[in-house]
């Protein structure tokens, strides 16, 4: 099998939040506000504990195979074709996933930044990167997502702290948004918000042992959470909802009410590098699942001759949508809302069947 | 590693090759500084943009100027149909791309406000990500190109910090708001209140009156005025005072300066402002006080069926500025019949400026930010629309007022006159 | 062709006939087959040696004297390189193949030479006939064309033929002058002798040197000669002394040229190897710090000296650093700078993966923490490995200071990386695509000093930069005291030029200087380097895609760097991967709270160091 090398904690930590973050820094807050309206900074939490359950079965399978990555598991468990099927699902939904994002942030960063570049040009660059970081190996992004987390968290927070200057705590009034239940359901839909923690089920072999994995999970899950909660929290209290509901990107356009005086004000290109780092890890990292899922189903040893055809793929994929509002309003969304079925659905089913044919000898 | 290697330098010349797409030297733009508009006569909008111009080939006497100065500034006025239009129109005619990023105030005339065309006009400039929603907004009395051409920089050179200390002026008097093209939008679209904006004009000094009968004793309340109409002469030529009121995009009403400070001290955004009332003692005379907001006011709001009712409570401190008639105000027995006096005036004022906004319905005190809390979902709060409801509530006003320092003097002796009677 | 296949066969499989004990730096596995062959090893590097003639030539020496009773000297020489011709070329493995095949028959035929001399010679031991001896020595450093190898033939105690070889120039004269050749001469001095091992007496009893060594491997005596022993030869011994006489000319220990610092030691290396090590066995007085003497260059065979503290280093950095310092295949070695690029990870990365310092101290400091010094020959520069980026950033000063002092500075110099390797890209791309941060006041008056200039940033900023790296580069060939003031002068007067001609204008002058002042920031010249062709990199990203392209730049380039190690080590460490770290990488603390050594170079004994923790 591939060699992934081995990581720490705190590596495979900030890869899974900044995986899960970067893909929420778009069009995914004026998604939730239009979904759920105020109520979007604790629908966030509702996800989470659908998350924490969703990986508690992640877990439990990975513990009742210890040294072993979930693309064997599902072999073990429900034989090569199955398993086959249900890997592959997983490899293509990531691919897509990747796809979509690269696409959202391609589109993004091509309304406010760069008007004029062709989206292929943004789009291949992105997915060069994500070659030569495949080729340097996972061990390597998690680290660099390790030494640029902390920076990354420090600019969120700065972030935060100085649009507070905007904040009005009437903007979270009606608290229940379209009402509870609405919140509810919708807060399970889009539990896949933090479907990328389930990534450490794949690259588990990397990680030093199953309480490893329990602490990384566990943990990204909760960090991942409250980035969420503060993010939709200060969303909600700089914009009323009518007004974030029209918003392309809340967060961009948060960071750009910024003003302290004549010098310090039009600062949103400086966060500009928040969103880049973290999608140019977030894409390489979902991109390096795919190429391990996949060299492990066709049984290659080295990922490094895939990789490049994969980018190709990956490219295709994300010309799919023809404009922003398909891109958003359908394959993101569909993504999004759906997404759960993949990353927790999928394990839980397993888990289920060990549970009920092979119920002893599995412990190793 | 010789692999790696070569795809990054691969990839960077790839980048070379096909980059700087969106490269633009600094030089080849123009950057507009001022915005205005008006309703146009030869199309329908008429577009004022002001920039910066520098004379070519300055270099050689760079040394010995400071950097910033000898800057001049050119407007052109173009009519077009739409604001995308004008920046196609003015690019015919200017060699260099127009850049917003700068701009510092986008001037709104007040007839295309009254004329409810906000909404059609800022409609594409919302949505172009070039310009900012922390520009600040004006609405101009009269022309929008007028007051474009006729701002300039006073006392220095810098038209930039020009606008920015003028609106930085705000804070200092409460005489008019801080208010940018996000505020106008957030609240347009917003069920919690209605939208205001800064009023501004130039002022020709038809106020002014050079000869007649000396004013006497009266005397008018501090910034009871609309922008423009301020009995001055020479200073800048325009000037920025009180607030449009706007009922969605459209301007139904204005309020003076006075009124804007009223409003700002029930929304707990007053900071600072001088009032002069009569001496409760001797009217004739006035005391001079510097006010400030002690803490945020207290806001209730209940209903009864659909009516709403609206209990205000404001909370204000200050200093003696000035006694003019020597009475010994400064003892504990004293003060406090400044204060209560200073309590009726500001109850009485802000009665008033309620009254005028609920004639408008236009909830500009912001009243709707606690009536929200009574409601729980969205559905429910856009049901009930307060912004329609405003004008049917019930609502209280009470004033606090403490005087905290006396300036530098403790104690008030009489002036002595000779031959004087008592 | 099958012949030449089965000389090869024939090399590889060759033995010598006895075993004997090999030089302790000859004799590991890892060494290729080729060194394989025992002593005669030497001779595949050096000139090969003509066994026939050496022997000849001392047994025709032999014959005379037998016959003559008395012994001549000076002719032998002369003859013996008269008849050198022809037969040398062909490659070394047929001649060895020869020698081989005729070995046997020919050993019985010399006349004069006992058989064990004969033996000895070939197998490159000190034969104890010193005709031999002489002829050996005279073919191996090809005197007398060879000027300043001198041998010198004299009787000890009137008695015994010897002679003594040494290398003119590499050698203290008084030590030969006064302590060796006066008393051995001295016949009083052997009054005592009578029966026994002469060398033995003479070390005892007669020689007032205070290291002497007995050597019996020619392989062992060549290098030391080259290095300044002076070698003894007795007619009779089988072994040859080396007298320790090193005293060749060396600079004094001056201040440290590239890292000065303004409290701390002013010490620097020199180029003598004996007299650096010296400095560091001064500073850690410890009988574990352990000194490895490994030669490198296939033909220069320079010294190198690997120092570490044994129980805290790694005994398997240790081993490997060995196993590379061993395995290097280059004939000229030249200086650590040389050997640092032989020794190094990956040649491919920008980021220098071995940290060299001047000064004494730094490098004690090194060894402390468990890292391996490598101190090399002729050069005031020593290595230390493995290195980390916070290595690179630190100086000796930092801990000489108070911790507050300290981690100040540190801050300093860790904004100087940022800022020389950031600011101008980040200028490329603020001024292309993000002209909206620029505030706006600033703005203007950049467009009205900028409106003269001609050229594109891009080019600009180019212009700039290449201007200053021919000025840095300049700076450095000047002669002398001008080239720093040259460097100032030069830089001053063509940016006032060029901003007066309207090339460009004055706010890049100023993120040029500071770019400039950044770089020198930096305290590690390596690092340095890099930083500045690093900006090179930034400027592209950031003229191609603005801050987007930064970001993919830095993306790149940092991902490469955490992929990069240094002897197993990973570049970042202690922070990325985390190791229980010595807490001192850019903020320091209170020195008592500091341990120096870290397990992420897993030392021995982790919690050895300069400063152990308060309480332990």
């Amino acid at each position: 099998m591939v060699g992934q090398g081995k990581f720490g904690n705190k590596e495979a930590i900030s890869a899974l939040v900044i995986a899960c973050m970067a893909k929420e820094f778009f069009t995914d807050p004026n998604m939730i506000v239009r979904k759920v309206g105020t109520a979007g900074w604790y629908m966030v939490l509702v996800s989470a504990a659908v998350a924490a359950l969703g990986f508690t079965a992640v877990y439990f399978l990975l513990k009742r195979f210890p040294g072993k990555n979930i693309m064997e598991i599902y072999d073990d468990v429900f034989g090569r074709y199955i398993g086959f099927g249900f890997s592959f699902t997983v490899a293509f939904v990531l691919l897509f996933s990747a796809a979509m994002n690269l696409r959202e942030y391609v589109e993004i960063i091509k309304i406010y930044v760069f008007p004029k570049t062709p989206p292929v040009y943004l789009i291949g660059s992105l997915a060069v990167t994500a070659v030569i970081l495949s080729f340097i190996g996972l061990e390597n992004i998690t680290r660099y997502s390790k030494l640029a987390g902390y920076v990354m968290l420090v600019g969120f927070i700065i972030l935060l702290m100085l649009s507070s200057r905007f904040f009005r705590f009437y903007r979270i009034y009606p608290l229940l948004g379209y009402g509870l239940k609405n919140t509810l359901v919708q807060g399970f839909l889009r539990s896949s918000i933090y479907g990328e923690i389930t990534l450490v089920a794949i690259f588990a072999k990397s990680l030093h042992g199953i309480q490893d994995i329990r602490k990384v999970g566990y943990t990204s899950l909760i960090i991942a959470a409250s980035l969420m909660l503060l993010m939709q929290l200060g969303l909600t209290l700089i914009f009323t909802y009518p007004f974030s509901k029209e918003l392309t990107a809340p967060l961009y356009a948060g960071a750009s009410l910024i003003h302290y005086g004549v010098f310090f004000q039009r600062v949103e290109s400086l966060f500009l590098f928040i969103w880049n780092i973290s999608t140019l890890i977030s894409i390489p990292l979902l991109f390096y699942m795919v190429l391990l899922i996949y060299s492990y189903l066709f049984k290659i040893d080295d990922i490094r001759p895939i990789t490049v055809p994969f980018s190709f793929i990956m490219i295709a994929l994300s010309l799919i949508p023809s404009n922003i509002v398909e891109l958003v309003q359908f394959y993101i969304r569909y993504l999004r809302e759906f997404g759960w079925v993949v990353f927790y659905v999928l394990p839980s089913i397993a888990l289920l069947m060990t549970a009920l044919t092979k119920k002893k000898g599995w412990q190793a | 590693m010789k692999k790696i290697v070569a795809v990054v330098l691969l990839c960077i010349i790839l980048l070379m090759l096909a980059g700087c797409y969106d490269a633009r030297d600094i030089n080849d733009a123009a950057y507009i500084l001022l915005i205005g508009i008006d309703r146009g006569i030869s199309d329908k909008f008429r577009v004022t943009f002001k920039f910066p111009a520098f004379e070519a080939g300055g270099a050689q006497g760079e040394g010995g100027e400071s950097p910033g100065g000898g800057l001049n500034y050119k407007t052109l006025t173009i009519d077009a149909p739409s604001f995308s239009a004008a920046l196609e129109l003015a690019n015919t005619n200017i060699p260099r791309t127009l850049d917003f990023m700068h701009v510092q105030f986008i001037v709104i005339s007040e007839d295309i406000a009254k004329a409810g065309l906000i909404g059609e006009f800022l409609a594409p400039i919302v949505r172009n990500s070039s310009i900012r929603y922390s520009t600040r907004l004006l609405i101009a009395r009269e022309s929008a190109a007028e007051f474009v051409e006729l701002l300039e920089p006073f006392g220095g050179s810098d038209i930039t910090r020009m606008c920015e200390n003028l609106i930085n002026q705000a804070r200092e008097t409460g005489l008019f708001a801080d208010l940018t093209l996000y505020d106008l939008h957030d609240c347009m679209t917003s069920p919690y209140h209605q939208p205001i904006a800064v009023l501004a004009a130039v002022n020709k000094g038809g106020n002014f009156i050079e000869k007649g009968p000396k004013w006497d004793t009266k005397y008018n309340i501090p910034g009871d005025y609309y922008a423009g109409d301020v009995p001055r002469k020479k200073g800048s030529k325009v000037e920025l005072l009180g607030l449009a009121v706007f009922n969605g995009d459209r301007m139904v009403g204005k309020l003076t300066g006075h009124e804007s400070r009223l409003l700002a001290m029930a929304k707990g955004a007053f900071e600072k402002g001088t009032y002069t009332i009569p001496d409760p003692k001797r009217p004739e005379l006035n005391v001079d006080l510097e006010v400030r907001e002690a803490r945020r006011p207290d806001i209730k709001v209940w209903f009864e069926g659909e009516k709403p009712f609206v209990s205000l409570k404001i909370y204000l401190e200050g200093d003696i500025h000035s006694i003019q008639s020597g009475i010994h105000y400064e003892t504990p027995e004293m003060l406090p019949v400044i204060e209560r006096a200073f309590e009726r005036f500001i109850k009485r004022e802000l009665a008033k400026a309620i009254e005028k906004t609920q004639q408008l319905n236009c909830d500009v005190f912001h009243f709707g930010h606690t009536a929200v809390k009574k409601f729980e979902t969205i559905q429910e709060w856009e049901a009930y629309d307060w912004n329609s409801h405003y004008k049917d509530a019930e609502i209280y006003t009470e004033v606090d007022f403490k005087i905290r320092r006396t300036g530098t003097m403790i104690y008030s002796s009489r002036i002595k006159y000779s031959g004087e009677d008592k | 062709m099958p012949n030449i296949l089965r000389a090869v066969i024939d090399l590889f499989t060759y033995k010598p006939l006895q075993k004997f004990a090999t030089e302790e730096y000859l004799g590991e596995e890892s060494q290729p087959p080729k060194n394989g062959g025992g002593n005669d090893g030497q001779d595949n590097a050096s000139e090969g040696i003509d066994w026939q003639k050496i022997l000849k030539q001392a047994d025709d020496k032999q014959v005379q004297q037998n016959n003559q009773g008395n012994c001549r000297t000076a002719g032998a020489g002369g003859q013996a390189n008269g008849t050198v011709t022809g037969t040398v070329k062909p490659t070394v493995v047929i001649r060895r193949r020869n020698r081989q095949k005729k070995r046997a028959g020919q050993s019985s035929q010399w006349r004069g030479l006992e058989k064990r001399d004969v033996d000895l010679i070939k197998n490159g031991m000190v034969a104890s006939n010193i005709d031999v001896n002489m002829e050996y020595i005279r073919q191996r450093f090809s005197v007398p064309k060879n000027q300043d190898i001198v041998i010198r033939e004299f009787n000890v105690a009137k008695r015994l033929k010897a002679f003594l070889v040494f290398v003119d120039g590499m050698m203290d004269k008084t030590v030969i002058n006064q302590f060796v050749l006066p008393q051995l001469m001295d016949e009083g001095n052997f009054k005592e002798f009578s029966q026994g091992d002469v060398m033995d007496y003479i070390i005892r009893n007669v020689i007032s040197i205070y290291q002497v060594t007995r050597i019996k491997e020619y392989s062992r005596i060549i290098p030391q000669i080259l290095n300044g022993v002076t070698a003894l030869f007795v007619d009779g011994c089988s072994e040859a002394l080396l007298i320790e006489s090193r005293g060749f000319e060396k600079r004094n220990i001056e201040a440290p040229r590239t890292e000065n610092v303004i409290r701390g030691p002013q010490e620097g290396f020199t180029e003598n190897l004996r007299t650096n090590l010296s400095l560091l066995r001064k500073i850690i007085k410890s009988e574990n710090l352990i000194t490895e003497i490994l030669p490198v260059g296939n033909k220069n065979r320079i010294n190198c000296a690997l120092v570490y503290l044994d129980d805290t280093a790694d005994p398997e950095l240790v081993q490997e650093v060995k196993r590379r310092i061993r395995n290097i295949k280059y004939d000229f070695v030249e200086s650590s700078g040389m050997l640092e690029q032989l020794l190094e990870d990956n040649p491919f990365m920008l980021f220098p993966q071995v940290i060299s310092t001047e000064r004494p101290d730094r490098a004690a400091s090194f060894i402390m923490e468990g890292q391996v010094v490598i101190v090399c020959e002729g050069s005031p520069f020593v290595m230390a490995v493995p290195v980390t980026f916070f290595h690179l950033l630190h100086s000796s000063e930092d801990t000489m200071l108070r911790w507050q002092y300290g981690t100040f500075i540190r801050l300093t110099r860790f904004i100087g990386v940022l800022i020389a390797s950031l600011v101008p890209g980040l200028w490329m791309a603020l001024v292309q695509f993000h002209s909206e941060m620029i505030p706006t006041p600033l703005l203007l008056s950049i467009l009205k000093m900028r409106e003269a200039v001609p050229f594109p940033v891009v080019v600009e900023v180019l212009l700039m930069e290449i201007a200053f790296e021919l000025i840095r580069e300049g700076g450095i060939r000047v002669p002398g005291l001008i080239g720093q003031t040259l460097g100032i002068i030069g830089a001053l007067i063509l940016g006032q030029a060029a901003v007066a001609a309207g090339l460009v204008s004055p706010i890049l002058i100023i993120i040029v200087a500071i770019t400039g002042i950044g770089n020198f920031v930096i305290p590690n010249y390596s690092l340095a380097m890099a930083i500045r062709i690093v900006r090179f990199f930034f400027i592209f990203m950031g003229a191609v895609l603005g801050f987007y392209g930064i970001s993919v730049g830095l993306t790149i380039l940092l991902v490469l760097t955490c992929s990069m190690k240094s002897f197993g080590v990973p570049f970042l460490a202690p922070f990325t991967p985390k190791t229980r770290r010595s807490s001192d990488l850019i903020l320091r603390k209170p020195l008592y709270k500091e341990l120096v050594a870290g397990d992420y170079m897993d030392t021995v004994s982790r919690r050895s160091g300069l400063y152990p923790k308060r309480g332990e």
